[in-house]
């Protein structure tokens, strides 16, 4: 493997996003020779993309935080769960290991994946030259594992489907859960839009 | 001329991960380059790719049917028994007007699969038979897409925390479903892991 030194960019080439072609910088908005898909050298608008999905998530985790995502109804007497209180009942029944399962995929994950994608934002802006490759590396790791968070919205339509026993029992979803669907949705587009190699740029000049 | 040969011997690709060009010559099944200055790997080479991926697709297939169609849970408490589908989790989230996680849950868990199972059949059935149909870029550009966005793995991981925290006030046993479900995962991380991109859109660009 020989390296040319030199990236696509400054060799007027674009890599296609989608089949990795390089394909040769036209002046207008062109697609990709092989499979099609619109070519851009950069995701366009990459950093103000990534921001209004950043905040967006952030503002949403408030919500999904605070109201319930289901309610347990025994002999008509209601219950409200938020994600917390799912995690501290776990916890509390002596469940250790999902509670802490849980606990990472809903609060955990979110959390870092948005103060890492913030990191990240703010280290392209401030234009930081600290080290690149862990930048990179990071970014990897949450493109990753965002998936994840949906591990309670999935434990709630399973749960409320099974327990329907009338009266005697019964489980219902609450607005929360649509909040943090959208959360957990919103800032895997907010990974998505973000641009590894803006960082990689910022090196070069 | 076996389906799995790359037409292109020496190529080069930008890296995704930072945009530096690199040139690949002569890499055998198996191996794999990596970015020398990031560390994104910039091309996978597999073995079989083709027929063992088509394998994969076909069984999957089949287990998506029978994990949707077959119970997944089954739940007894004080005399009742209710069981629960993919789809079921689905309806009820609809029922009681959480119409986007409705919908949500629906794409991920249901759709999504489906989707992928079906467009990468699409592509490489013409490829391993040697024949043309039209649209098989789109649907290699849709699989691509959808790629992170179907979610039976994570949902196996609802399955059993749901499990363990209904297990402790009621009866709850498994279903072929949920051993079907098993499968699928197994089966779409196989998938996904002999799936050889370079190849496909080679192949495709050459016989389009």
């Amino acid at each position: 493997m020989k390296i040319q030194n030199q990236t696509a960019k400054n060799a007027s080439l674009i890599s296609c996003h989608m089949c990795h072609k390089l394909n040769k910088k036209k002046a207008s908005h062109s697609r990709c020779t092989r499979c099609g898909a619109k070519l851009h050298s950069r995701i366009p608008g990459s950093l103000q993309k990534t921001w209004a999905l950043v905040i967006t998530a952030i503002i949403l985790f408030i919500p999904a935080n605070i109201f319930p995502i289901m309610t347990v109804t025994e002999f008509k007497r209601g219950t409200p769960d938020t994600i917390i209180s799912g995690i501290i009942a776990l916890y509390n029944n002596g469940m250790w290991g999902v509670g802490t399962l849980v606990f990472a995929a809903s609060i955990l994950i979110p959390v870092l994946k948005l103060l890492a994608l913030i990191l990240l934002l703010l280290s392209i802006q401030f234009n930081w030259h600290w080290q690149p490759e862990q930048r990179t590396k990071i970014y990897k790791i949450i493109e990753f594992i965002g998936r994840w968070s949906m591990l309670d919205i999935f434990m709630t339509s399973i749960i409320v489907a099974l327990v329907k026993l009338g009266l005697l029992l019964n489980v219902e979803p609450n607005l929360g859960a649509s909040a943090f669907a959208a959360v957990v949705v919103i800032t895997m587009f907010a990974a998505f839009s973000f641009d590894t190699r803006l960082i990689w740029d910022k090196i070069e000049k | 001329m076996s389906a799995n040969d790359s037409h292109i011997k020496n190529v080069t690709i930008a890296c995704t991960g930072c945009d530096l060009l690199h040139r690949i010559s002569h890499l055998k099944a198996g191996q794999k380059a990596s970015c020398s200055r990031c560390g994104t790997v910039l091309y996978h080479k597999k073995k079989n790719s083709v027929e063992r991926t088509l394998a994969l697709s076909v069984t999957g297939l089949i287990l998506f049917f029978i994990a949707n169609i077959y119970p997944i849970l089954t739940l007894k408490v004080i005399g009742a028994t209710t069981t629960n589908t993919l789809m079921s989790g689905v309806v009820e989230l609809y029922q009681d007007g959480l119409i986007d996680a409705a919908i949500m849950v629906f794409l991920m868990s249901i759709l999504f699969p489906l989707i992928k199972l079906l467009t990468l059949l699409y592509v490489l059935i013409p490829i391993k038979f040697n024949f043309f149909i039209k649209g098989r870029k789109v649907a290699f550009r849709i699989y691509k897409s959808l790629d992170t966005w179907g979610m039976v793995d994570v949902y196996l991981l609802g399955i059993i925390v749901a499990f363990i925290k209904l297990a402790d006030f009621a009866s709850v046993s498994v279903g072929l479903g949920l051993y079907a479900l098993i499968f699928l995962i197994i089966i779409t991380i196989s998938s996904s892991i002999t799936l050889d991109d370079h190849l496909i859109w080679e192949r495709l660009e050459y016989q389009e």
